[in-house]
C-alpha cells in the first residue's frame, strides 16, 4: 500500500460545484434494463464491477454526528481512503479523503499530519473511532464517452447490503444509480437524468448513512455525558434527586465497558465525571435519603472514585506528554522520553488495578445495590426534611446556600492566603457548578449560560493553579520511583527539573491572574443574575422556568 | 493549495509530461488537482482529450472579465481538471504587461482557487520571459526536468542567477534528472557525481523511455495505460518525493 497523502478538504468545496443525482431503482426493474435503454442514446464505456467496502466510524459520544459528519473508511480493490461523508443538506455525500495505510482506524493522532487529521482531530479529539456500520457494494463504475472518448460524465450503479459488523446480518438496500457530471460538461449529464426521469425512476435525497443506521439499529446521539435533565418544578425533591442519580448512575453503565477495555481514556473520563456528580449529590442536596443509607452511598463512591484516580491521573499526563516535552528547549526534549515510557508502564499497571476493582464483588453489589434503591418509589409520607418539598424550592436554596460560600471564601483570599484557600475554594466552585447543571432545566436555559460562563472562567484559573501543584508533585514522585527503578538517567532527571520549573512558573501565573477572575465572577451584575434567580421570591415565566 | 510549476528555458526536456504526471498522481490520492496548460502549443491539454481553447482568448482571461472557474474542465480523471491552453497564449506576455504589477498576475488570478484545489500544477512554454517571471513568484515550487547533458546544466545555472538578481527564493527551485538514459556515458557519469550547483537536485529519475512518448498516442497519463512501468513507478517516486518539500 502507498504511504500517505495530503488530505483534501478542499476537494469537498470542489464536489459542491458538481453535483450529482441520485436515483433508486424500483424492484421490477434491472440495471441492465437501464443501461440497455441508456446506450441507445449515449455512448457508454463500462469498467470491470468492484465490491467496495465502506466502513462508518463514529466516537462513543457521536462526535462526528454532531458535526454532521461520519468517517467513511472505504476499501476499494487495494486502495483504501477515509473519506469525509458529510450530513448536511446542500453537501451531503463524500468530499475530502485521504487514503490510508492498511492499519485500522482508531484515533486521530495516528494518521499522518494533514489537513484531514487537522479537521478530523478539532472534532473527536483524543477520541477513539468506534466502526458503526458496514456497506458492502457491488459498483460497476461506467463513463459517459463523447466523440473523440473524452469522459463527459459518469454513472455509478449500487447494489449492496448493509450490516452492523462482520457476520451479522445483512439487510439489502435498494439499489440505486448516480450521475455524476463532470465540471464544464453539463448537457451530458442532463440528458441522462431525463432518461433516467423518463424510466420512472425516482430521485432520493436521503443519505444512505442515515438510512443504514436505523436499519442496523443505531440512535445517533444516544450517548452523551451531558446532564440533559428535564425535572419538573413542582416534582418532589427525594424522586427528584433520584432522577439526576439515576440519569448519572446510566452514564456509569455505558462507560463501564470503555473503561475495562481502556484504549479511549474518555471512556474514564466520563465515568468519573458521573462519579463525582453522585458524590456531589450526596453530600450536597440534603435530608432527601435516610441517613444510613446516605452514609453507606457517601462512602462506596468514595471508594470508587479513589480506585479510578490513579490511572486518571496517568491518562491526563500521557495526553499532555507532547506538550510538556514541546515547552522544554529543543535540546531537552529527547531526554524526557524515558518518562514517558515510565508513565507508559504506570498506565499499564494501573488499568490493570482498576480493571480489578471493577470485577470486584464489591463494586458489583454498590451497583446493583444502588440501582435498585434508585429504583424504588419514594415513600410518600417521607418524614425526611427536604422529602416531599418541591424541588424547585430546595434548588434554589441550595445553589444560593453554595454560592454565597463561595463569595465570601473569595473575598477573604488575598496575595498572602495559602495555596489551601485556593484549594478549598476550588471545591466549593465545583459544587456550584455541578448543582447548577443537575438544576438547569428548572430556570431559563439563556440566564444559566451567563452564569456558568463567569463560573467556568474561574474554574478554570483555580483548576489551572491546582493542577500545576498536582503535577509538580507527581513528576516529583515519579521521578524518586524512577530513580529507584534504575529507570532514569542524569539527562531525564534534569529535564524533569526543567518541566518542574516551567509548571511552577505556570501555576504562580495562574494565582496572579486569580483575583481579576474572581472580580469578573463577584462583580455587581453577576451578584444581581444570582439573586434574582436563585434568592428572591421567584418569578416564573410563561414556560414554567424562573 | 499548493503551486507546482514545471518549468525549463529550454524546450523537449519533458515539462508536459511531468506536470501531466505528477498531477495524475496527486489526484489519484484524492487530492484535488488543476493543472493550467500555460503553453501555447497546448500539450497537456492534447493529453487530456481537451480542445486547447479559451473563449475570446488569453487577453480575456488575464483581465478577469470572466471568472477563471468558467473556463475549468474535468479531465477523465477524478479530482483532475484542467484549465487548457489557447493558441493566444503566444502574446501573454503583452496581455501581462498592460496590467498593473506584471509580475504578479497569475498568482493574482490564483487567489480565488486557494480552498477549492489542494495542487495547481502549471505546464510552462520554454522561454525566459515575463509570464515566466509570473511563474515564479507564483509557484511555491519550480520542478526543472533536467537532462543529464552539460547544456542542461548550464539552463539551469541561468535560472538560479536569474532568481538571485530578481531576489526569488532559489528554495523554491528543484531540479530532477528527466529523460535518463543509462546506456549514454555521459547521463550516467552526471547522474552519478551530480555538479554542486545542482542545488535542491531532487533523489528521484525519470528514465528516458517510450511508455513517456505513448503518451500522445493514448492521450492519457502513463499510469493510466502502463501501470506497472517503470517511468510509472518513478513518477510515483517523484511525487512523494516532491509532495514533501512543498508541504514545508
Amino acid at each position: 500500500m502507498k504511504s500517505t497523502i495530503m488530505a483534501t478538504v478542499s476537494a469537498a468545496r470542489r464536489a459542491k460545484q458538481t453535483v450529482s443525482t441520485e436515483f433508486l431503482i424500483p424492484g421490477q426493474l434491472s440495471a441492465d434494463q437501464i443501461l440497455a435503454q441508456l446506450v441507445q442514446h449515449v455512448r457508454l464505456s463500462a469498467e470491470p464491477a468492484r465490491t467496495v467496502r465502506r466502513t462508518f466510524y463514529d466516537t462513543f459520544d457521536w462526535r462526528l454526528y454532531a458535526n454532521d459528519v461520519i468517517i467513511e473508511d472505504r476499501q476499494d480493490g487495494k486502495q483504501r481512503t477515509l473519506l469525509w461523508h458529510s450530513l448536511s443538506i446542500g453537501n451531503k455525500g463524500n468530499n475530502g479523503g485521504q487514503t490510508v495505510s492498511a492499519a485500522p482506524l482508531r484515533f486521530a493522532k495516528d494518521l499522518p499530519a494533514s489537513q484531514f487529521r487537522d479537521r478530523l482531530e478539532a472534532i473527536i479529539e483524543m477520541r477513539e473511532l468506534m466502526p458503526l456500520l458496514q456497506i458492502t457494494a457491488q459498483v460497476r463504475w461506467l463513463r459517459v464517452l463523447d466523440k473523440i472518448d473524452k469522459t463527459v460524465a459518469r454513472l455509478v450503479i449500487e447494489t449492496s447490503t448493509v450490516r452492523r459488523r462482520q457476520g451479522s446480518k445483512a439487510h439489502p438496500l435498494p439499489d440505486r444509480v448516480v450521475v455524476m457530471p463532470v465540471k464544464g460538461y453539463q448537457k451530458p449529464s442532463v440528458k441522462i437524468v431525463s432518461l433516467l426521469a423518463a424510466m420512472d425512476l425516482a430521485t432520493t435525497s436521503e443519505d444512505v448513512v442515515l438510512t443504514s443506521l436505523a436499519l442496523v439499529g443505531h440512535t445517533p446521539g444516544d450517548y452523551s455525558s451531558r446532564l440533559d435533565l428535564q425535572l419538573d418544578p413542582s416534582m418532589r425533591s427525594d424522586q427528584a434527586v433520584r432522577n439526576i442519580m439515576q440519569r448519572l448512575l446510566d452514564v456509569m453503565l455505558a462507560n463501564e465497558n470503555g473503561t475495562r477495555k481502556g484504549t479511549d481514556t474518555e471512556f474514564l473520563h466520563d465515568f468519573r465525571v458521573a462519579i463525582r456528580r453522585t458524590r456531589s449529590a450526596l453530600s450536597q442536596i440534603k435530608g432527601v435519603m435516610p441517613e444510613r443509607t446516605l452514609n453507606r452511598y457517601k462512602q462506596e463512591f468514595a471508594w470508587l472514585g479513589q480506585v479510578t484516580s490513579p490511572l486518571r491521573d496517568l491518562d491526563v499526563y500521557l495526553l499532555s506528554f507532547d506538550d510538556y516535552r514541546d515547552s522544554l528547549p529543543e535540546s531537552e526534549r529527547a531526554n524526557i522520553e524515558p518518562l514517558r515510557d515510565f508513565l507508559l508502564r504506570q498506565q499499564q499497571r494501573e488499568h490493570n488495578a482498576l480493571k480489578k476493582s471493577l470485577g470486584s464483588a464489591r463494586y458489583r453489589r454498590l451497583m446493583q445495590d444502588w440501582r435498585k434503591f434508585l429504583k424504588q418509589s419514594v415513600n410518600k409520607n417521607s418524614t425526611l426534611k427536604n422529602g416531599s418539598r418541591p424541588i424547585f424550592d430546595l434548588a434554589r436554596e441550595r445553589i444560593w446556600k453554595t454560592y454565597r460560600r463561595v463569595i465570601r471564601e473569595g473575598e477573604a483570599i488575598d496575595a498572602g492566603s495559602p495555596a489551601e484557600a485556593l484549594h478549598d475554594l476550588r471545591k466549593n466552585c465545583k459544587k456550584l457548578r455541578y448543582l447548577i447543571e443537575f438544576f438547569q432545566s428548572l430556570f431559563a436555559a439563556k440566564k444559566i449560560k451567563t452564569l456558568l460562563k463567569t463560573l467556568k472562567s474561574l474554574q478554570e484559573n483555580l483548576g489551572d493553579f491546582q493542577d500545576y501543584e498536582v503535577q509538580v508533585t507527581t513528576l516529583k514522585q515519579f521521578s524518586q520511583r524512577m530513580v529507584a527503578e534504575e529507570a532514569a538517567p542524569t539527562e531525564t532527571l534534569l529535564a524533569m527539573g526543567m518541566l518542574i520549573e516551567g509548571l511552577e512558573r505556570r501555576q504562580q501565573q495562574a494565582r496572579d491572574e486569580f483575583s481579576d477572575r474572581f472580580k469578573q465572577f463577584a462583580q455587581a451584575d453577576n451578584r444581581a443574575r444570582f439573586q434574582n434567580l436563585f434568592a428572591l421570591p421567584a418569578v416564573i415565566n410563561k414556560d414554567g422556568k424562573a | 493549495m499548493k503551486v507546482i510549476a514545471a518549468y525549463n528555458i529550454k524546450g523537449g526536456v519533458g515539462k508536459t509530461a511531468t506536470a501531466v504526471n505528477l498531477a495524475y498522481q496527486a489526484a489519484r490520492e484524492g487530492a484535488a488537482t488543476l493543472v493550467w496548460d500555460l503553453d501555447p502549443q497546448g500539450a497537456a491539454s492534447y493529453y487530456f482529450r481537451i480542445k486547447p481553447k479559451i473563449k475570446g482568448g488569453g487577453k480575456r482571461l488575464v483581465r478577469g472579465q470572466r471568472d477563471l472557474d468558467d473556463f475549468i474542465l474535468g479531465t477523465d480523471f477524478e479530482c483532475l481538471d484542467l484549465l487548457p491552453a489557447d493558441f493566444s497564449y503566444r502574446n501573454m506576455d503583452i496581455f501581462l504587461e498592460h496590467s498593473e504589477k506584471p509580475a504578479r498576475q497569475l498568482r493574482r488570478l490564483l487567489r480565488p482557487f486557494e480552498d477549492e484545489y489542494d495542487y495547481v500544477f502549471l505546464d510552462c512554454p520554454p522561454s525566459i520571459s515575463l509570464t515566466s517571471e509570473n511563474v515564479f513568484v507564483a509557484a511555491d515550487a519550480l520542478l526543472l526536468p533536467t537532462i543529464p547533458t552539460t547544456l542542461s546544466l548550464r539552463t539551469f545555472k541561468q535560472v538560479d542567477k536569474f532568481f538571485k538578481q530578481e531576489q526569488l527564493d532559489t528554495i523554491k527551485l528543484l531540479p530532477f534528472f528527466n529523460m535518463v538514459d543509462r546506456r549514454k556515458q555521459l547521463h550516467r557519469s552526471i547522474i552519478d557525481a551530480p555538479p554542486d550547483q545542482l542545488t535542491g537536485l531532487l533523489q528521484t529519475h525519470i528514465p528516458y523511455s517510450s511508455e513517456v512518448e505513448r503518451m500522445g498516442v493514448h492521450r492519457a497519463p502513463v499510469g493510466e495505460f502502463a501501470p506497472r512501468s517503470r517511468p510509472e513507478l518513478c513518477y510515483q517516486a517523484l511525487w512523494q518525493e516532491v509532495k514533501k518539500k512543498v508541504a514545508k
